[in-house]
């Protein structure tokens, strides 16, 4: 029962910011952008928690903090590709990289740290079994339900609205659109602006959860999610249940690591080894955004 | 004015970065001139900051060279971060197994080519699986990152851990690179070895067979179109999977430089980041050899000043300039392409 618990918590804290990134991606890549940025959007949205919450000593301050910094980085990936027309995987290693060089200079110039910023929000004392604590603690975290809540978000716009319309249009068909005399380009801007604000809030979930920011702590989520995105078929709630099952397989990391007998390499590896074999199987099987590049 | 068109990129993306860059280090509360003249004398200012400078762009070299590589094949390599690692593993893998008696540049062109194989290898398999089973190169590289780092991590950490070292067993001196501080002493503690001729060569190597030679010319048609390497008789999945060999195996030598010319062993985390910054410098040398090996001076030069001046402003600062140089000649790249398929459209 314990170790169910623990292993339901887990998945909980390593599915959020994976789910969150994921339905970014989905809005930038239906719109016909190519997405590697998602890496840089979780690594920013975790960094900007971090200072958040150490300024405001509330979490969800913190998240609002972590979605309009990922916003900000997905206006700047929006700048580049789309009004600059930079190539999209490009102008997404330089957001990666950008993320990464500047969230290390803020780190310095804040705290004063290379690695690390000062623990965030003191966790609260629970007593109780190992699985019932870590249960409270997966469940105090505000992102998980913000990331059940954008679930529903991006299904609406996606399937109910104009904007979700007009994001697909961009992505199948931009003449068509810019024909109908809607902007291509400011569609576009949307969708990226929206999607980075929700992986920058996924990003929070990272250095909340973890009661610190570690540089580069996102290591390599980004894109799991990206991979997510496409296991997925571009269709939020599948991309959503894709992102879920790698969480699941981070969970089973955390809660079987160490015990005797569980080669730990082999768990480690299996988030990125599933996902790629998952990617590979299902190639052909999903249809990408015709204008994807 | 063609030259002015060349020229052009260089010129954005270095005003772009310089105000950034100033902008960055203004708000970090310092002034941008200091810095700059301490950046300036840190990398360029002695014999010992020029050694490190070149040091530093050994590795960019390389990985710029294997982007580039992949490009012309219009495969987009982003896991030289990967195959770096590769190559890094190969070499502190077959680095100790060298007798101590051997001729070094016999011992180290044995290992070049262990590191070389492993890079090729995760390359390779990226190029199957894009030609016979269709999956994305760019997807499918980033998955093997993420693949390779977490071994490498386990790996460093645990079965090829040197007693209570946190690094792998030492190289064998049969297969070290002497340091070039045996013929410039004042080089002392840099980590300039004769691993540095690996960046000028093999950039120019990459262009000459692309070039040159029949091989070469099959993974240009496949850039230029799949028809076009069909029409020619040849295999796109063959091509596909040889273009992503070599490249592989040209961010593979990488391992070279680290672990048989500066470290003598491999740890955690040596070459992380030099597979995302070959993109930039790639994208800056645009296949050219001098260009390509001009970027990876100029990156060294950032990386080292950037450590110069860490007592004044954090040595990431300086970093920040690569991404703005990558979004900057990426825009300029792009526009360039848009004039010449109107041209070619008229």
């Amino acid at each position: 029962m314990n170790s169910v618990l623990v292993f339901l918590a887990q998945c909980l804290t390593a599915s959020a910011p994976l789910v969150l990134a994921a339905l970014g991606g989905t809005l930038s890549e239906r719109a016909g952008v190519a997405t590697i940025a998602l890496e840089g959007y979780l690594l920013v949205g975790a960094f900007s928690a971090a200072w958040g919450a150490l300024a405001t000593g509330s979490s969800l301050a913190a998240c609002a903090v972590a979605l309009i910094s990922g916003a900000a980085m997905g206006a700047l990936f929006a700048l580049s590709t789309v009004t600059l027309r930079a190539n999209a995987i490009v102008a997404g290693v330089a957001v990666n990289l950008f993320a990464g060089a500047s969230t290390r200079v803020a780190l310095k110039v804040l705290y004063d740290s290379a690695s690390n910023s000062p623990p965030l929000l003191a966790r609260a004392p629970r007593t109780g079994s190992i699985g019932v604590v870590s249960m409270l603690e997966a469940l105090s975290q505000p992102v998980v339900y913000l990331a059940l809540v954008a679930v529903l978000v991006v299904l609406v716009i996606v399937r109910h609205t104009p904007l979700g319309m007009r994001i697909e249009a961009a992505g199948e068909h931009p003449e068509a659109l810019a024909a109908r005399g809607v902007s291509v380009d400011r569609t576009r801007w949307t969708a990226l602006v929206l999607g980075g604000a929700l992986a920058g809030l996924g990003g929070a979930h990272l250095s909340l959860a973890q009661h610190e920011f570690v540089a580069y702590m996102s290591a390599g989520r980004g894109f799991l999610a990206l991979a997510a995105v496409i296991v997925g078929g571009w269709r939020p709630a599948r991309v959503a249940v894709a992102a879920l099952a790698i969480g699941a397989l981070y969970a089973l990391e955390a809660s079987l690591a160490g015990r005797p007998g569980v080669p730990t390499v082999l768990l480690q590896t299996l988030p990125f080894a599933a996902t790629l074999i998952a990617v590979v199987g299902l190639v052909g099987r999903v249809r990408a955004p015709k204008a994807l590049g | 004015m063609k030259w002015l068109d060349r020229l052009a990129p260089w010129l954005l993306a270095a005003s772009l970065s310089l105000a950034a860059v100033d902008v960055a280090i203004w708000l970090a509360g310092a002034s941008p001139w200091h810095v700059a003249k301490l950046a300036a004398a840190g990398a360029a200012g002695s014999a010992y900051g020029i050694a490190q400078t070149l040091a530093k762009a050994t590795p960019l070299a390389l990985t710029g060279a294997s982007v580039a590589f992949a490009l012309r094949a219009g495969l987009f390599n982003v896991g030289a971060e990967g195959q770096v690692a590769m190559g890094v593993l190969a070499a502190a893998l077959l680095g100790p197994k060298i007798p101590a008696g051997f001729p070094w540049p016999i011992g180290v062109l044995l290992v070049a080519c262990g590191s070389a194989a492993a890079g090729a290898l995760l390359g390779a398999f990226a190029g199957w699986l894009k030609a016979a089973r269709g999956a994305h190169e760019v997807l499918t590289t980033l998955m093997l990152n993420g693949l390779v780092a977490v071994l490498a991590t386990w790996l460093y950490g645990g079965p090829l851990r040197f007693g209570a070292q946190v690094h792998t067993a030492p190289v064998s001196r049969g297969a070290r690179i002497p340091s070039i501080e045996h013929v410039l002493p004042s080089l002392r503690g840099s980590a300039l070895s004769y691993a540095v001729v690996l960046a000028v060569v093999v950039p120019f190597a990459a262009r000459w067979y692309l070039d040159r030679t029949r091989g070469g010319l099959r993974i240009r048609a496949l850039g230029a179109s799949p028809q076009a390497t069909r029409a020619l008789g040849h295999s796109v999945l063959r091509t596909t999977v040889r273009t992503m060999a070599l490249s592989g195996a040209l961010s593979g030598l990488v391992g070279v430089h680290y672990v048989l010319g500066f470290k003598g062993y491999a740890e955690d985390g040596l070459g992380a980041g030099v597979g995302f910054a070959g993109i930039a410098v790639a994208m800056l040398g645009a296949g050219r050899p001098i260009a390509t090996i001009m970027a990876a001076v100029l990156f060294g030069a950032l990386a080292q000043g950037g450590l110069a001046v860490n007592a004044v402003v954090p040595s990431d600062t300086l970093l920040l300039a690569q991404s703005i140089v990558l979004v900057s000649v990426g825009a300029v790249v792009a526009r360039e392409l848009r004039a010449r398929s109107r041209e070619c459209a008229q």
